[in-house]
């Protein structure tokens, strides 16, 4: 029963993992950019939640709602002014973009809301849920749920509707695209705005358990960059096989090896994928035409 | 009479990419010396070949044997030791580089010496740069563009990159000298003087000459013997007056009408 | 001609040995030669990623990992095992190289986003694993190296320790030079602008990568060894991926593909929080804490503004000047300058 117990709070955990990764595989996959900003993105998007709700005075899904907006308009912003302009421009370029993003929107944060931490309330509290043996805090319980339901809305959306099938394209063919009238430079800015919103939706979950300060995501996105890694960076399934497996596994090195290993398990898993597997789980190999 | 050498011969070279067949059980033999084209409609698999000859790709059946060794050993990086270099459709010069150090890559199988004696910058590796500098320079030369060496390369018109690369491939001293479309983007004028440039270097140098080409005119004039392709297969090979009024040659080009390139 | 030569070389060696045995003489100014040292460190391990990641196209945002490996191996050797500083600089370099060849190998199968990825795993994971390792590297304590004896003489002194550094420079900038006008530098260009031609040209690939790693970790490692010996407080969580990302910095903002920019990349990224700290000493205690942030902030503007405006670098503003004075002149005498002036 502990096994299961260790599992499930893993999967919670792993929830978290898998939004944000989903964030980062999104973008890669449409606009083929890795976006190393995106643990810093949310933890502004998560900020200004805090904002919303302590100095605005918001109810929490108030709150919640204006985070990602304000996620929204902010993933739009940084692809039409940064992201986009690079778009011929080395992969090495597109990186460094990404890292100047992060040093600026950490600095910026800074100098927005201090940098003493502050506590930040659950979505939802009261007695864990019991089941048998095994006993379920609400916040995993809240992780898990807002987890299942955008992963079915991604996948229908994916799937099935004109926008899900046009990313696609937009990713293996950007020219076709638009000569087929595809409005490419629309689905880049969906594409950041989605990723954004993902990774506030993921801070705003994990700062109960963190507190709210500016390296909240600092540990958060190297998991999720595992996880991404783990379940293969150009497969979507696999960013969210990938995040719960990885949260079901350390939680696993924790419980029955040493929580001090936690940390380090991740960057071995990181090493071990790339070396062994460099695709990930559900991954695909892609090739150059000469 | 001169006696045939084989120098390349391929033997059921067969391709698989997933579920497509794109080559399949081809075979064909080039003479030493000799000019031989590689033509068919799109999609027939001819790069797919050459790029089995440069150990990019790795055959699922059949064998390739090149002056009596077995290709199929020889990694990516080792064609050149084995004395096959190419040419390559999209022009791949090294654009961080002038034309002279595009050229001196070429060399890059044929100098001695190692990493330490580079960074030490000894007497030996320096007398051999120069002496490279001068054989690549006399490479140019030979095709006319000498005057370009120290030009960065993106800033060349597209003809004379397609000559720096046939120089960034003859540098290696090759035996056999494999060219992807090298009549591609190229008008009738330039088509006409690259067919006269590539029988003269095969003569001048004795380099064998495979060519996969679109431009009819230029394969019919310069080769000595044609393999055609369709479909991943073979179906013709001879003399280019046997090809021109073979049956299903002419029927596997009607049906699209002739590429220009 | 050969005088001016001469001349030209006698005045830039004075300008580079002569302050430090007189201006100490007029003022103290332990705190600018230190910076001067500090900049002349980043300058050696900018010179190795710029192999790494200007010539060979290679991606590396782990860099600061070699540095840690240099320093810890370095102090470690020094204090604990007794090594003189003459065999432990070189050897820490060599310790640093050997693990960079190391991390060559699954480089080989990665390239472009997925190998940032796996050098950022790398620079995230030494310092983590150099903590726990507390034998080695005092665990959160961190390590006191000593000043350095080379020749009988103490280098404890920052005008003295300038010369250690700046030797080390000339060499370690006279070899990058050299590999870079060679065949092995062409061979990583050719590897950075074309894997597949350059296969089919005969440069085995995997040996040049795992060379070109191999060599700009070296370089680091003898950037950490030195680093150690200078600041003389080294804990392993210094060298962060903040660090790493100021190597990457101080590549974008000085040229990605030349060895002077590579030296002012280093110089001005080095230079960059200490000038901010000038600049704010005097303001008021609430300001101060906005300003600790600054630096970052503006390496973040830098980067994004390069990366927009001037994808070469500084350099690129440097050489544009170059070629449009040149274009004057040679327009005074109606001649085409359009292909000679490559800067």
């Amino acid at each position: 029963m502990i096994l299961l117990q260790q599992v499930i709070s893993g999967l919670a955990t792993g929830c978290l993992y898998a939004l944000v990764a989903l964030g980062l595989v999104l973008i890669f996959k449409t606009t083929e950019v890795v976006n190393f900003a995106q643990g810093e993105m949310a933890m502004f998007c998560t900020f200004v939640a805090f904002s919303l709700l302590v100095v605005v005075g918001l109810p929490y899904w108030g709150a919640f709602a204006g985070a990602l907006a304000v996620a929204a308009v902010l993933g739009i912003l940084l692809e039409r002014l940064f992201i986009r302009p690079l778009h011929k421009s080395s992969l090495l370029s597109v990186l460094i973009m990404t890292i100047g993003i992060m040093m600026v929107i950490n600095g910026v944060a800074g100098w927005i809301w201090g940098f003493e931490p502050s506590n930040f309330p659950t979505a939802v509290s009261g007695e864990p849920v019991r089941l048998g043996q095994l006993v379920i805090t609400m916040p995993d319980v809240m992780n898990l749920a807002v987890t299942c339901v955008i992963m079915a809305i991604f996948y229908l959306v994916f799937k099935y509707s004109m926008v899900g099938i046009a990313m696609r394209a937009a990713a293996e063919n950007r020219v076709v695209c638009r000569l087929m009238g595809v409005k490419v430079n629309k689905i880049m800015a969906t594409t950041w705005a989605i990723g954004s919103m993902l990774g506030a939706v993921a801070g705003i979950l994990i700062a109960p358990v963190t507190f709210l300060d500016l390296s909240m995501m600092s540990e958060v996105i190297i998991k999720a960059f595992t996880a991404a890694v783990l379940g293969g960076f150009n497969s979507l399934p696999g960013a969210v096989v990938g995040g719960l497996l990885l949260g079901v596994m350390e939680n696993l090195v924790a419980g029955y090896i040493s929580t001090e290993l936690k940390g380090a398990f991740a960057f071995a898993l990181i090493v071990a994928v790339l070396c062994i597997r460099p695709t990930g789980l559900l991954g695909t190999v892609e090739r150059k035409k000469v | 009479m001169k006696t045939v050498v084989t120098l390349l011969a391929v033997e059921e070279l067969t391709v698989k990419f997933g579920g497509l067949t794109a080559v399949n059980a081809l075979s064909f033999a080039v003479a030493a010396g000799t000019i031989h084209g590689l033509i068919g409609p799109n999609g027939a698999g001819k790069s797919t070949v050459f790029n089995c000859l440069s150990r990019f790709y790795e055959p699922a059946a059949g064998s390739i044997s090149f002056d009596g060794h077995n290709l199929l050993n020889a990694p990516p990086h080792g064609v050149v030791k084995a004395g096959i270099v190419r040419t390559f459709q999209n022009v791949e010069l090294f654009r961080g580089m002038t034309v002279l150090e595009n050229v001196l890559v070429g060399q890059h199988s044929t100098f001695g010496g190692s990493f330490f004696q580079d960074m030490f910058a000894t007497a030996k590796a320096r007398a051999q740069e120069k002496a490279k500098r001068e054989a690549a320079l006399t490479t140019l030369e030979l095709l006319g563009i000498a005057d370009t060496a120290n030009a960065y390369v993106g800033s060349l018109p597209y003809g004379k990159q397609k000559k720096v690369e046939v120089a960034r491939a003859l540098a290696a001293n090759p035996k056999l000298l494999l060219l992807d479309e090298p009549a591609a983007g190229l008008n009738p004028q330039e088509t006409y003087a690259l067919g006269d440039l590539i029988v003269d270097l095969g003569r001048k140098l004795g380099v064998t000459v495979v060519l996969v080409e679109h431009d009819m005119t230029l394969v019919m004039r310069i080769c000595d013997q044609i393999t055609v392709m369709e479909f991943g297969r073979k179906i013709a090979s001879g003399r280019p007056d046997e090809i021109r009024c073979n049956p299903a040659v002419i029927k596997a080009y009607l049906g699209e009408g002739e590429d220009i390139a | 001609m050969h005088r001016r030569g001469l001349l030209t070389s006698l005045l830039a060696a004075a300008v580079l040995l002569l302050p430090p045995q007189i201006l100490p003489w007029f003022t103290d100014c332990s705190y600018y030669f230190y910076l001067i040292d500090l900049m002349g460190i980043f300058a050696i391990g900018t010179l190795g990623l710029g192999l790494l990641v200007g010539f060979a196209g290679q991606i590396s945002i782990g860099h600061a990992a070699f540095m840690a490996i240099g320093a810890f191996f370095s102090g470690f050797t020094t204090l604990q095992l007794g090594w003189p500083f003459w065999l432990a600089l070189p050897a820490a370099g060599l310790a640093a190289g050997v693990s960079g060849f190391a991390l060559g190998f699954p480089a080989l199968r990665l390239s472009g986003q997925y190998l940032a990825i796996a050098t950022l795993g790398f620079g995230v994971a030494v310092p983590q694993v150099l903590v726990k390792w507390e034998s080695v590297s005092g665990g959160f304590n961190g390590l006191k190296p000593l000043a350095p004896m080379l020749f009988g003489y103490k280098l404890s002194l920052e005008e003295d320790y300038y010369y250690l550094v700046l030797i080390t420079l000339l060499l370690m900038g006279w070899l990058a030079r050299n590999v870079v006008a060679s065949r092995t530098g062409r061979a990583f260009i050719a590897l950075r602008d074309s894997e597949t031609a350059a296969q089919a040209m005969g440069i085995n690939i995997a040996h040049y990568k795992t060379l070109a790693f191999a060599f700009s970790a070296f370089y680091a490692g003898i950037a950490g060894s030195l680093y150690a010996h200078l600041v003389r407080f080294i804990g392993a969580t210094d060298f962060n991926l903040g660090m790493s990302v100021n190597y990457l910095t101080a590549l974008v903002v000085g040229g990605l593909v030349s060895i002077p920019g590579f030296i002012a990349g280093a110089a001005f990224i080095t230079a960059l929080p200490h000038g901010v700290n000038a600049l704010t000493r005097g303001l008021p205690g609430g300001m101060k804490a906005m300003a600790q942030n600054f630096p970052q902030v503006l390496t973040g503007v830098v980067l994004i503004l390069v990366v927009l405006y001037l994808p070469q670098g500084l350099m690129q503003l440097w050489t544009g000047l170059k070629a449009g004075w040149a274009a004057k002149v040679r327009g005074r005498r109606g001649e085409n300058s359009r292909d000679t002036a490559r800067g």
